[in-house]
């Protein structure tokens, strides 16, 4: 029988998920778990909280430095925010600092100045899209209800014209789950994209009372992923990657997956709210008693050293017993804390569901080794 | 050899592939995610997810990596 084991030993270098509008936006994607707050009211982090977060990061920590730019929609706090923001971060890069920065856009917002800037200063940017024109309208709404997909095609289009190829968030419900392939085949052979990954709709707590019924299942998730990956193999395309495909293949050679929901590496991100607050993730926003502390009148490292956080990070380490006798233990990890059942010491949702596709997706690497086997 | 019959399923497009004995089906795609396992840290060390290439730096964040999933 396997043991828990310790999953995070260190701190490592901490991974910031700054909300730099907060919840405010311009659409009103019916599934986004930022409904239940206020999403109308211009919110923009202040050029003070800025240069205090930005300078107290960059001397805390070295080497590789990362900046997840995220709303809301990040773009509303205005192109003079973003030049601030690699202006401080030009001023305090200190020797053997590397920097990436990281947007997360709806892309309806983005011109030629956007796209310019970001090349300029080689940010990566994520674009969410959930399938073709019939699945991405079927929520992704902006403030009449009107869908969102012309607007963001065109976001990526001045994109790419700009040399920049985005990666792909797709989140998936319960309504898009039956389309699947359609979905599949509109991301590779029509949006040609060669990268994306999938956010799965799970609203553990049913804190979103419009979206009850779009939370996906076990089974949905099972046949939804088996599909992508028996369409990953048809289409045979050795640069296309699916995160998801992805950090289950590393699971089962035995390599660190790049995802937190699957390296166990979860309390290395935190989240830094326009207002100063600091939370685990943004997923874990409503949840008060999971603060860490707010930058607006503490310093980082008393924030990153706060016993809240030292209990999250322990709390994350602690598995499931169920998982003490799971073969996919240190693959897994008990998948995302926000989608644990009663709470961050819970059972992993979907359980079920990695289990299920470890295996799946291991039996298909045997045959690819066998028919390798066989060629010689 | 890789023959692909394209139908037009209104407002997309899926695509049938079908391979030939020479070339395994999936071979190509299994053969690409193995490499970029590559530079990954073994999940039964306790080292960090770290940057260990510069490919795997200039990759990183493609996928929004604060809000990985599944």
């Amino acid at each position: 029988m396997a043991r828990l084991v310790t999953l995070t030993p260190s701190l490592g270098v901490a991974i910031p998920i700054i909300k730099v509008v907060s919840d405010f936006c311009n659409l009103r994607c019916r599934y986004c778990f930022y409904n239940t707050r206020d999403q109308l009211t211009r919110t923009v982090m202040s050029d003070e909280l800025l240069e205090k977060f930005v300078v107290e990061y960059m001397e805390l920590f070295s080497g590789h430095l990362f900046f997840i730019w995220h709303g809301g929609e990040p773009l509303l706090a205005g192109l003079p925010f973003f030049e601030r923001i690699v202006e401080l971060q030009r001023k305090n890069l200190k020797e053997g600092q590397a920097i990436k920065n990281v947007i997360q856009t709806n892309a309806t917002l983005i011109d030629d100045k956007w796209a310019e800037f970001f090349k300029t200063h080689d940010f990566k940017v994520g674009v969410s899209v959930d399938g073709d024109r019939e699945s991405h309208d079927h929520f992704r709404l902006n403030h009449g209800n009107g869908g969102s997909f012309d607007y963001v095609m065109r976001g990526i289009e001045i994109l790419r014209k700009h040399g920049i190829e985005p990666g792909i968030i797709q989140t998936l419900t319960h309504d898009n789950t039956a389309r699947v392939r359609e979905d599949f085949s509109f991301f590779t052979n029509i949006l040609g994209v060669k990268r994306w990954g999938v956010n799965d709709f799970r609203d553990v707590n049913a804190v979103n009372q419009a979206m009850l019924g779009q939370s996906i299942t076990n089974e949905e998730l099972t046949s939804f992923l088996k599909t992508y990956i028996d369409m990953w193999l048809a289409q045979d395309d050795g640069a296309l990657q699916i995160r998801e495909v992805e950090n289950f293949m590393a699971g089962i050679v035995g390599k660190k997956a790049s995802s937190c929901t699957f390296n166990g590496e979860c309390s290395r991100y935190f989240s830094l709210a326009h207002d100063g607050k600091v939370h685990p993730c943004d997923r874990h926003l409503n949840r008060e008693e999971l603060q860490f502390g707010d930058l607006s009148s503490q310093s980082l490292s008393d924030i990153l050293n706060s016993p809240t956080r030292l209990k999250y990070a322990e709390d994350v380490k602690t598995l499931h017993p169920d998982c003490a006798s799971c073969e996919w233990q240190r693959a897994c990890h008990n998948g995302c804390t926000a989608h644990r059942v009663g709470g961050i010491s819970g059972k992993y949702y979907f359980c079920e569901t990695r289990k299920s596709v470890f295996g799946y997706l291991k039996n298909k690497l045997e045959e690819y080794k066998l028919q390798e086997k066989g060629g010689e | 050899m890789l023959n692909e019959s394209v139908r037009d399923a209104g407002k997309t497009v899926i695509v049938t592939a079908v391979h030939d004995t020479h070339c395994p089906v999936g071979s190509r795609a299994i053969a690409g995610a193995l490499a970029r396992t590559k530079y990954s840290p073994s999940n039964h060390s306790d080292e960090l997810q770290s940057i260990r290439s510069p490919a795997a730096w200039q990759q990183w964040g493609d996928w929004d990596n604060g809000h990985a999933d599944s």
